[in-house]
């Protein structure tokens, strides 16, 4: 039985999927928190799929994915960003807007030139075939600098995330910030997606702060909870995935659910609380 | 337009000129001249709509001037207290991290051993010691005001402003967060504070601004609170009454403008 646990990691193909998965998994749960408790899940629908514009017009044009798909993901997001700042449009119809139509230029993209098959299935839901020793050192990287940026800017995007105009009113520039955290979620997507796919990132960004809600009143403690959960679904939905031969991103995420049901039967809130929320 | 006043004795805190904003080309507020004294503890009345929370949002900066001038003196530290009702209250923050949250002039999550005693103290003066572990939306409506006065005093401000502190309280929070304030003044602390609650106002502090777009009068509180200003600057008749050293307002029943047409609401007019 252990043997045959162990026995994919014998293939560095496998050893950098895990690595990749595990490092996704956290990331994403790390960053999510500010997503969830902003109440802009949408948002992360939007940019993976806005995302998948730039790998398509990465494809066409022959630069790397990482660089093609960063430049449009990161330019996706800072438009979001200043699109949603004009009070009359906000933040979900700018993600509804900006995010569809880098998608929708991404489907005609591939249509008019890319090839449709297993690199088109793999974007759309994840591979664990395709991760590189590349793979594993540009989500390293952004792993560190997203770390970088939460412990070093702890408050300023605590405050600015819970009450923005008073952290605007105290001195902080908030429209900087917020474009900090955009470029943040953007990168994290960008390296997370080769393993979870666009279709279903949105799923690792959600689900594990949601689940460390349940668990925790406080944000400190909600940031780690969060990344350690997601850090174990990568792990463990990665080995799943290879086991049950299915691809990797239904795999973590399948994980994931399961963990967020186990929480919710326990921690369920009670009528009480319900009414008080 | 912003401009520094100098650090001298005599000049106030902040003075503001001539200042005018609109949004969407409908004018909120209009050639304010209003002066903010060292010491002082001003409250600034009006019916909604008037412009209060837009007058204390270009004192903070988040707001600018279409034309006029906000001059602050250099250097000045101005803690904001918002709406309650305006918080997010299902957002993962305790007590601690929300008041620690303020102090942004050290970035990490963890406090220095010097902040942990400011935050014990300040929560001990607000009456909230015991509770820094307690998620926010568990406190009782006056602990929850006291949380983010709390926060804005951790940055040690010269000038506190608060909108609507008095909002959603019951009489005996209320009388208790105007003691506080006044104590705040008597330790040196500037104030601002918007509120509908005219008798409090009347009773604890002593400098008032009537506003409704533009500043209707400003002084002295008893000098200030008139029938003829209240009634300029709410466009309703109250009467001021004085009873055992206190000056209560009071609507008045007569001349009362009816959303429903008529002079005065029939349920005041059975009461003459």
């Amino acid at each position: 039985m252990i043997d045959e646990l162990l026995q994919p990691f014998a293939y560095e193909f496998f050893r950098n999927g895990v690595i990749v998965a595990t490092l996704a998994g956290a990331l994403c749960g790390g960053v999510g928190v500010y997503i969830v408790v902003r109440g802009m899940s949408y948002l992360t629908h939007g940019l993976s799929h806005a995302i998948f514009g730039g790998f398509a017009a990465s494809a066409l044009l022959g630069v790397s994915f990482l660089l093609g798909a960063g430049v449009w993901g990161i330019a996706s997001a800072l438009a979001i960003n200043s699109v949603s700042r004009r009070r009359p449009i906000g933040a979900d119809a700018a993600i509804g807007v900006v995010t569809t139509a880098s998608f929708a230029l991404g489907l005609i993209l591939f249509a008019l030139f890319g090839r449709s098959g297993r690199s088109f299935d793999a974007a759309l839901f994840g591979s664990v075939l395709g991760v590189s020793t590349g793979s594993v050192i540009a989500i390293l990287v952004v792993s560190v600098l997203v770390l970088g940026v939460v412990i070093f800017g702890y408050r300023p995007l605590l405050f600015t995330t819970f009450d923005p105009e008073v952290a605007a009113a105290s001195g902080l520039r908030t429209s900087h910030i917020e474009a900090l955290l955009m470029v943040v979620f953007a990168v994290s997507i960008l390296v997370s997606m080769q393993v979870l796919g666009v279709t279903l990132i949105a799923a690792a960004l959600v689900i594990p702060p949601t689940t460390a809600r349940l668990l925790t009143h406080s944000f400190s403690k909600m940031l780690i909870i969060s990344t350690a959960i997601g850090a174990a679904c990568g792990f463990i939905g990665m080995n799943l995935s290879y086991h049950l031969d299915v691809q990797s991103g239904p795999g973590i995420v399948i994980v994931a659910a399961l963990a967020f049901l186990i929480v919710y039967a326990v921690k369920r809130p009670s009528g009480m609380q319900r009414a008080i929320a | 337009m912003r401009r520094s006043l100098n650090h001298e004795a005599g000049e106030p805190l902040v003075r503001i000129v001539d200042l005018s904003l609109s949004a969407d080309r409908q004018p909120i507020l209009e050639k304010i001249n209003l002066t903010i004294e060292a010491g002082g503890l001003l409250g600034l009345v009006g019916p909604s709509g008037a412009g209060k929370t837009t007058l204390l949002r270009t004192i903070t900066g988040t707001l600018r001037a279409d034309t006029g001038s906000v001059e602050k003196r250099a250097g000045l530290s101005v803690g904001y207290v918002p709406q309650v009702e305006t918080v997010n209250w299902n957002f993962p923050a305790t007590v601690r991290e929300c008041v620690l949250m303020a102090r942004t002039s050290r970035r990490f999550a963890w406090p220095t051993s010097s902040e942990r005693a400011l935050l014990s103290g300040i929560l001990a003066r607000l009456g909230l010691d015991g509770l820094a572990d307690r998620h926010i939306r568990e406190l009782s409506g006056g602990q929850q005001q006291r949380v983010f006065i709390a926060r804005a005093l951790l940055r040690s401000p010269d000038l506190l402003l608060l909108d609507e502190p008095t909002s959603g309280v019951d009489v005996a929070l209320r009388h208790e967060l105007l003691h506080l304030l006044e104590e705040l003044r008597a330790d040196g602390m500037s104030i601002v504070l918007t509120t509908h609650d005219l008798n409090g106002v009347a009773t604890h502090l002593p400098a008032v601004a009537c506003i409704n777009r533009s500043i209707i009068a400003q002084g002295p509180t008893p000098e200030v609170l008139t029938p003829e200003t209240l009634e300029l600057t709410y466009g309703a008749s109250m009467q001021i009454l004085e009873h055992a050293g206190l000056r209560l307002i009071v609507e008045s029943p007569t001349h009362t403008h009816s959303p429903f047409g008529g002079d005065a609401d029939p349920l005041l007019r059975n009461q003459q």
